[in-house]
């Protein structure tokens, strides 16, 4: 694209931080009113704290979990992400996966383009809720449904933000992260609810090891898949360089970089040796080979895919979660064979009679100790405790009060575009400019007067988002019917070498453009061009590699050549319908 | 608290087999997509393909390079053979899909490859040292193949991916795709694959018919006027490159298995079939000023070989193997030559120490680091 990258839009991201100031003040407030509710309900008092032995394996596996829901939470409240989530995390993605997938994935987009902040908000407090109630929750029933709902928000995080982790574009790689990391989640979540001896006996960590096998396995099969880029030395160079550029700090980024610089001289060895070493790994895993062994050694791979391959997830503004590779060395760890603890004193423990959940009896039916702080028996539920009217709060409350955003129209900073949306502008009146179309003819701001007119700024070598800028705008007009005639389309050539009446002619040419009356590609000197863009406060950026960074804001003026509105773009072809609604419906509202 | 018990209880075999009985399908599945994988193991760049690294001297220590740089192409220069790099990429142009370079003593021509969206090719001039460049727009996508450009006396040549060949005389500003020549090359289903001038007016254009028989167009007039003719007892084949060798034509062409070379006294033909060089896959071909140099995949390398008496059939004789495998060479006499292979890092300069038989002396010279990083991330949406 050829703006800068992950330029957050700076409104979007006022508004969200608003919204969650205003949301946290609501999770307190419902903290603390739930508490005084759950302290009189309790005959105005809290159950003592129960301290319950928890497989090592099993603890390991719950707290990572729910840190990682709150790392996840965390990185969603990146100021890029209620402009940037769609386009740069799901519209990538969205062009290469099976038409019907993306049937499923669309109206969610949408809904998020409609209400980016709103959307963020709630996916923030969702998953941090379920970090908060993983960590928090105690045993009992409130942490059965708190796993089964981390189950299922990872499903739905697995399909809709992940697209199946890829596994169904060509060229995904269990390096990049392939299958995903959420589906990792939906297993830890499911495995979570295994009885407590699970773990004792080692079913746990045998299904912990076959999840991972399995991903080892896929991963192998998608490493040697036709058309996979890893296969060639230039697509290992291209793909490892990447990573090392991607944002990693240093020191962190050189041995990608070196590494990046070495592979390629020994691809087919690479390649070789990743394959076996998946497979075999996968295999072993799966059929429980060898676990002491085997086991650090599947994680020690994923550590290195996650540093090599997938630059730790979570740098560029724009990370969802840390990927995969970390994941998977948790799953590992926590299916390491750790020995259950010693045994507590005696007087601790409680009379597995006394359990009121089923989890607490089967764990006490288990043989596994119960040591409490009092004799007082109770259950694991954090609703008869203090800090339970947070982990309420956090869980069902905040989000319930963010998605009330999700109603109605959308706003005016809050309309669809992925970077942005519409934004009212005060009217102040165009600037000035004389340029030359892709006719040879010259045209003014003036000559516009009497229709409405949209003006952005294009790039006629840029490859990939100003075509469908392009196309998006002259769709918009089209769809205007028989009042397409009372709009124009001013683009303006920003390209600083490729300046000329034969390039934007080239341009017009090469998309479809020629016959469309509304469309004029306009271009001039670069100090006019300047000039201009300085009048519209906007700028670019000339790397010395690479397309020129440009603005994408597409303005509106009326009839009268005062400033209405400007809307920021989706640059994303199966996108471009939302966004060509969205220009369309806004002329409609100025015809 | 069951003292004592170890973890984990081992279970039977059967019992583990049984469990994992469900996944044996797809494990069958993945055992058979990694042989086929195994058996298409990962392969370098084809020879003459305009997206691997390529070196291009215009002396022998002055030149340019594509290369490979994080997720774009760029271009380095060279004055001093490679012991200092400067970046001589055009500014304002995607690379991402690659460039094809072209040089002539002081000239530079650089042409972008389609890239996504990007369906009309940009083809920069800049002269010398100069840091402007001239823009031009081919009206189509450049064909992705280190012989899409040429230079004759007074203009620059391209080809298209569509097979038709353009040009751009010198002080127009416009390109102009050739009349007569691109009517019989599509008249003839042979869109033209690379284009090249030995001198101002010498030139060939080759292209592949129907049944992927290599066919030539040849001028002697710069361009004026084209002939077209056919490689007598051909067999379908990629033309690799056309040379100009002392008095010689020289055409190899990759046929399935070897390298065979068509020579001939003028451009004009006739042809005349020459001896084969075993190639399992395509070599790498250059032209020096009096011989043809080629860079056979050999396990994983390579082998040079080097014509000699080329007043008659040019014999081919074994000067030695390369440890890589090559994407590009670049005589600069009869005893030298630059060249590319897949090592993103260093150039090779590959030298004959004496006339005859003597075995080549391979040097690497590495590239500094910003080489393989000024490209950067690709940007994304």
């Amino acid at each position: 694209m050829g703006s800068t990258p992950t330029a957050a839009n700076t409104a979007l991201a006022s508004e969200l931080y608003a919204a969650l100031a205003v949301q946290f003040a609501v999770l307190l407030v419902a903290s603390a009113l739930i508490t005084l509710a759950l302290w009189l309900s309790n005959g105005r008092s809290f159950s003592p704290r129960l301290t319950a032995y928890e497989p090592r394996g099993r603890r390991i596996l719950r707290l990572s979990l729910g840190v990682l829901w709150i790392v996840d939470g965390l990185l969603q409240a990146q100021p890029a992400m209620p402009s940037s989530f769609v386009s740069m995390t799901i519209a990538p993605g969205l062009a290469a996966v099976p038409a019907w997938l993306s049937a499923v994935v669309q109206p969610f987009t949408r809904v998020w383009l409609q209400h980016p902040v709103a959307a963020d908000s709630v996916t923030i407090w969702i998953q941090i809720g379920l970090g908060v109630a993983i960590l928090f929750g105690g045993t009992g029933r409130f942490a059965k449904a708190s796993l089964i709902g981390s189950a299922a928000w990872a499903c739905f995080v697995w399909v809709v933000g992940e697209l199946l982790g890829g596994i169904t574009e060509p060229g995904s790689s269990w390096l990049d992260g392939a299958p995903g990391a959420a589906v990792f989640y939906a297993a830890a979540s499911l495995i979570l609810l295994m009885p407590w001896r699970s773990w004792d006996s080692g079913r746990a960590g045998r299904w912990l090891r076959g999840v991972a096998g399995v991903s080892f396995c896929v991963g192998a099969v998608l490493q040697v898949m036709p058309g996979s880029p890893m296969l060639t030395p230039r697509g290992l160079f291209s793909y490892f360089a990447e990573v090392g550029l991607s944002g990693i700090p240093s020191p962190a980024d050189a041995p990608v970089l070196a590494w990046a610089n070495v592979v390629p001289d020994h691809a087919a060895l690479f390649n070789a040796l990743l394959v076996l070493s998946l497979a075999g790994l996968g295999i072993a895993l799966i059929f429980n080979l060898a676990p002491r062994l085997l086991t650090p050694a599947a994680a020690a791979l994923s550590l290195a895919a996650w540093w090599f391959g997938q630059g730790f997830g979570i740098f560029g503004g724009v990370g969802t979660d840390p990927n995969s590779g970390v994941v998977v060395a948790l799953l590992l760890l926590s299916a390491w064979p750790w020995r259950p603890r010693a045994a507590v004193d005696p007087g601790e423990l409680l009379d597995p009679g006394e359990l009121e959940t089923p989890v607490d009896t089967e764990f006490a039916r288990a043989g596994v100790l119960v040591a409490v702080g009092t004799a007082a028996p109770t259950s694991g539920s954090p609703l008869s405790r203090p800090f339970g009217g947070a982990v309420l709060a956090c869980l069902l409350v905040v989000p319930l009060v963010a998605a009330f955003g999700l109603i109605g129209e959308p706003t005016s900073q809050a309309a669809i575009g992925a970077s942005g949306g519409v934004i009212e502008m005060s009217p102040i009146a165009a600037p000035e400019f004389v340029l030359t179309d892709q006719r040879g003819k010259r045209i003014a701001m003036r000559d516009f007067r009497g229709s409405l007119t949209l003006v952005a700024f294009l790039d006629p070598e840029c490859d990939d988002s100003c075509p469908l800028i392009a196309r998006q705008l002259v769709n918009a007009v089209q769809s205007l019917g028989s009042s397409a005639s009372s709009v124009s389309i001013l683009v303006v050539d920003i390209n600083p070498v490729f300046n000329s009446v034969r390039d934007v002619a080239a341009f017009t040419d090469a998309h479809g453009l020629t016959d469309e009356p509304s469309w004029h590609f306009a271009t001039g000197t670069n100090a006019e061009i300047s000039n201009l863009l300085a009048a519209f406060g906007e700028g670019v950026s000339l790397p010395s590699v690479g397309m020129v960074g440009h603005p994408q804001s597409v303005y509106l003026f009326d009839r009268g050549g005062k400033a209405l509105a400007v809307v920021n773009d989706t640059a994303s072809e199966d996108l471009t319908q939302s966004y060509t609604d969205l220009i369309a419906s806004t002329l409609r509202g100025q015809l | 608290m069951r003292a004592g018990r170890t973890w984990p209880r081992e279970r039977q075999p059967q019992s583990r087999f049984r469990d994992a009985a469900p996944v044996t399908l797809l494990l069958g599945v993945m055992l058979v997509a990694l042989l086929s994988g195994c058996g298409s193991s990962p392969n370098s760049a084809k020879p003459g393909d305009a997206r691997a690294s390529r070196v291009v001297m215009t002396s022998a220590s002055n030149g340019y390079a594509v290369w490979p740089s994080g997720a774009r192409w760029i271009v380095i220069g060279t004055t001093d053979g490679w012991r200092t790099v400067v970046n001589r990429t055009p500014m304002a142009v995607p690379t991402d899909g690659g460039l094809v370079v072209l040089a002539r003593q002081a000239q530079l021509w650089v042409g972008v490859l389609a890239h996504q969206l990007l369906r009309v090719s940009p083809v920069l001039q800049a002269g010398g040292a100069a840091r402007t460049w001239v823009p031009s727009q081919l009206p189509g996508a450049l064909l992705p193949t280190s012989s899409s450009l040429a230079r004759s006396a007074h203009a620059l040549w391209a080809v298209l991916a569509d097979g038709r060949v353009a040009q751009l005389p010198d002080g127009s500003q416009a390109w102009s795709v050739l009349g007569v020549v691109n009517t019989e090359m599509a008249h003839l289903g042979s869109p033209a694959r690379g284009i090249d001038f030995a001198d101002g007016a010498h030139g060939l254009i080759w292209a592949a018919d129907p049944a992927g028989h290599p066919v030539l167009w040849s001028t002697t007039n710069e361009g004026a006027t084209w002939v077209h003719q056919q490689l007598a007892d051909s067999a379908p084949g990629q033309v690799l490159a056309a040379c100009h060798v002392d008095e010689l034509w020289l055409v190899p062409v990759a046929e399935p298995g070897r390298l065979v070379l068509y020579s001939s006294s003028s451009p004009h033909g006739p042809w005349t079939k020459g001896g084969a060089l075993a190639a399992a896959s395509p070599p790498v071909v250059a032209c020096a000023p009096h011989s043809l140099w080629a860079a056979v995949p050999r396990d994983g390398g390579g082998e040079i070989f080097v014509t000699v008496d080329t007043t008659g059939s040019a014999a081919w004789v074994d000067r030695g193997a390369l440890a890589s495998q090559l994407t590009s060479l670049a005589p600069v006499s009869e005893s030298e030559a630059w060249a590319t292979s897949d090592d993103a890092t260093a150039v090779f300069a590959v030298n004959l120490p004496s006339a005859g038989a003597g075995k080549i002396i391979v040097s690497r010279t590495a590239l500094p680091h910003w080489v393989t990083t000024v490209g950067g991330a690709a940007m994304s949406n």
